[in-house]
């Protein structure tokens, strides 16, 4: 018996889209192969906690710290640890996150469970799982082993492993285990300021992203409108982050955040190939330029040749009287 | 106080990734190999640490190839002050940070700095394995760090936003921009790092249970429609069709 634990997400006590994916798609896991057993743990302060009624598990465990510094230590997922023991659970899946990654590689090393990211698919054959990953920054596609051992897995945001979900509409209210985690780290906390806004552009579906061609960081008014119309997180280009015209926060790229959102729409960016490594595992990508030559227009779904500072304020009328 | 920066060594973010057909893994000849960005930025912090502050010591580290020395000696003619290479060709990330536990078990540092990931398989995993492997405190991704009363006061990007968190040494903290500006080396730099220390230590381990047997290069098709600027309604017709607007 394989003793599978999702970690799941939550954003005001719901499940997030891509916690939700990842449980449909381990979900799909325990469906197709005998033998797997489907537990859940979150890191979060949850109240309540609703998932799809398709999904065979009666309760969750909590093991509830919001803030990133508790986990800075190893003493600190002391309780998590043993309860993942006692549960003899052998595989961990997780969604991308900083506060994920940080819990991921130190859970590999304290129980000496193999450690995988970034994957792209995953397939179990006789307790074997074969995964495999994105590598080179979306360049290339890695095959690995099939491995029989325990393992830790930290799948993408936006990973669906291709499963359509059955009627999610259902749902049902499971019962919450809370386990103790003590703070076991001497740092402090100096300062903290949060990321203002309802659309985080790490977990944003739809992302407007802007470049030099917006010739002046006057000028983003009309990127924040067509945003603001769409729902989108709004991004920028390297130059344009240390032209200090946007905030850190929005570069996207090598060396920024790197990006999956459904639509990606790009405004006066050039697509130089560091910008697009942090761009290419998105699902439909327009953009906007006046430059034929542009090399993001190859990379591009839907290309509209023309000056931005005419094409945006259209296309969010267009968007508006939708 | 003993600074080490474990680097990587990476294709060029340009680089163009090919694979010949007959070939399991994706072709490295003809690649040219900097060290990994994010490294770069760690150590540029280190070298202004070194630079500002008494009595700081900083050595590069590297788990790699022969291959790899050229660009080790770069770092040296950045500032730091000796290298040590890990001879061996690591197959996963915990191996790597396994090393890098064997070496700073034995050598005591007060501070690890390394990318936020490397740019090649990644993971962004050594760092945190690295700290958990030597119980030492962590931070990543870590976007300006100081030294402050005997610890170090460090700004970080969290799920939520920012922190500015102070904290005791040892410590291992992934970095990312804008921590430092990247250096360039200078010709005295590039004099003196000829001499200076590179050490070459085996890999303590070389096998591996999970790697890689398989690579190949990641081909999207994008669909590659031009939308005629008068004709903007046809691109929100085809994107709703794809796409749920709220």
């Amino acid at each position: 018996m394989i003793n599978l634990a999702v970690f799941l997400d939550f954003k005001q006590n719901k499940l997030t889209n891509n916690s939700k994916s990842l449980l449909t798609f381990a979900n799909s896991l325990v469906e197709n192969y005998s033998g797997i057993q489907l537990h859940l743990y979150t890191v979060q302060a949850i109240s309540n906690c609703i998932i799809p009624d398709t999904v065979k598990v009666e309760s969750i465990t909590s093991f509830a710290v919001d803030n990133h510094m508790y986990f800075s230590t190893n003493a600190s997922l002391d309780n998590l640890v043993n309860h993942l023991k006692d549960s003899n659970i052998t595989h961990v899946f997780s969604s991308k996150s900083i506060l994920n990654d940080l819990i991921g590689a130190k859970l590999s090393m304290i129980l000496h469970y193999e450690l995988i990211t970034n994957i792209k698919s995953l397939q179990v054959e006789d307790g074997h799982f074969h995964f495999s990953k994105s590598i080179f920054s979306g360049k290339a596609i890695a095959k690995m082993n099939g491995i029989a051992g325990p393992c830790i897995a930290i799948f993408p945001k936006g990973f669906t492993g291709d499963i359509i979900p059955d009627d999610q509409t259902k749902t049902k209210e499971i019962k919450i285990d809370q386990i103790t985690s003590a703070n076991a780290s001497t740092s402090i906390i100096i300062e903290e300021s949060l990321i203002q806004g309802d659309i985080q552009l790490a977990e944003a579906e739809i992302v407007v992203g802007a470049g030099r061609g917006l010739k002046d960081p006057q000028n983003w008014g009309i990127i924040e409108k067509l945003a603001g119309t769409i729902k989108a997180a709004t991004a920028c280009s390297k130059p344009v982050s240390d032209l200090n015209w946007r905030p850190h926060h929005e570069h996207v790229g090598q060396t920024g955040i790197k990006i999956s959102p459904k639509l990606y729409i790009a405004c006066g960016i050039s697509g130089a190939i560091q910008h697009l490594a942090g761009v290419n595992g998105s699902g439909t990508i327009v953009v906007i330029n006046n430059d034929p030559e542009a090399p993001f227009i190859k990379h591009a779904d839907y290309i509209v040749l023309g000056d931005l500072f005419t094409v945006v304020p259209e296309l969010t009328k267009l968007f508006d009287e939708v | 106080m003993k600074i080490l920066v474990c680097i990587s060594i990476v294709p060029d973010t340009t680089s163009k990734i090919t694979k010949e057909e007959s070939d399991n893994f994706l072709k490295k000849s003809d690649l040219t190999f900097i060290v990994g960005p994010y490294d770069d930025y760690a150590l540029s912090r280190a070298i202004e640490i070194k630079e500002s502050t008494e009595n700081v010591e900083v050595a590069v580290l590297h788990v790699g190839l022969e291959s790899s020395e050229p660009l080790i000696r770069k770092c040296l003619a950045l500032g730091a002050d000796y290298a040590i290479r890990i001879n061996g060709d690591p197959k996963s990330s915990i191996q790597i940070a396994n090393e890098i536990c064997h070496y700073v078990k034995e050598n005591n540092f007060d501070l690890i700095l390394m990318g936020k990931e490397a740019i090649d398989y990644n993971s962004g995993m050594i760092h945190g394995l690295v700290a958990s492997g030597l119980n030492f405190n962590h931070f990543s991704p870590v976007m300006k760090l100081d030294i402050k009363n005997q610890g170090i006061e460090v700004q970080i990007e969290t799920d939520l936003g920012k922190s500015t968190i102070q904290c005791n040494l040892p410590a291992v903290l992934g970095c990312q921009e804008p921590i430092a500006e990247w250096k360039i080396p200078s010709m005295r730099g590039i004099m003196t790092a000829r001499t200076k220390d590179l050490k070459v230590y085996e890999m303590k381990n070389n096998e591996s249970n999970f790697e890689i047997i398989n690579e190949s290069v990641n081909e999207t098709n994008r669909k590659q429609i031009l939308i005629p600027k008068e004709n903007l309604d046809l691109l929100v017709q085809a994107l709703k069709k794809d796409i749920q607007f709220n």
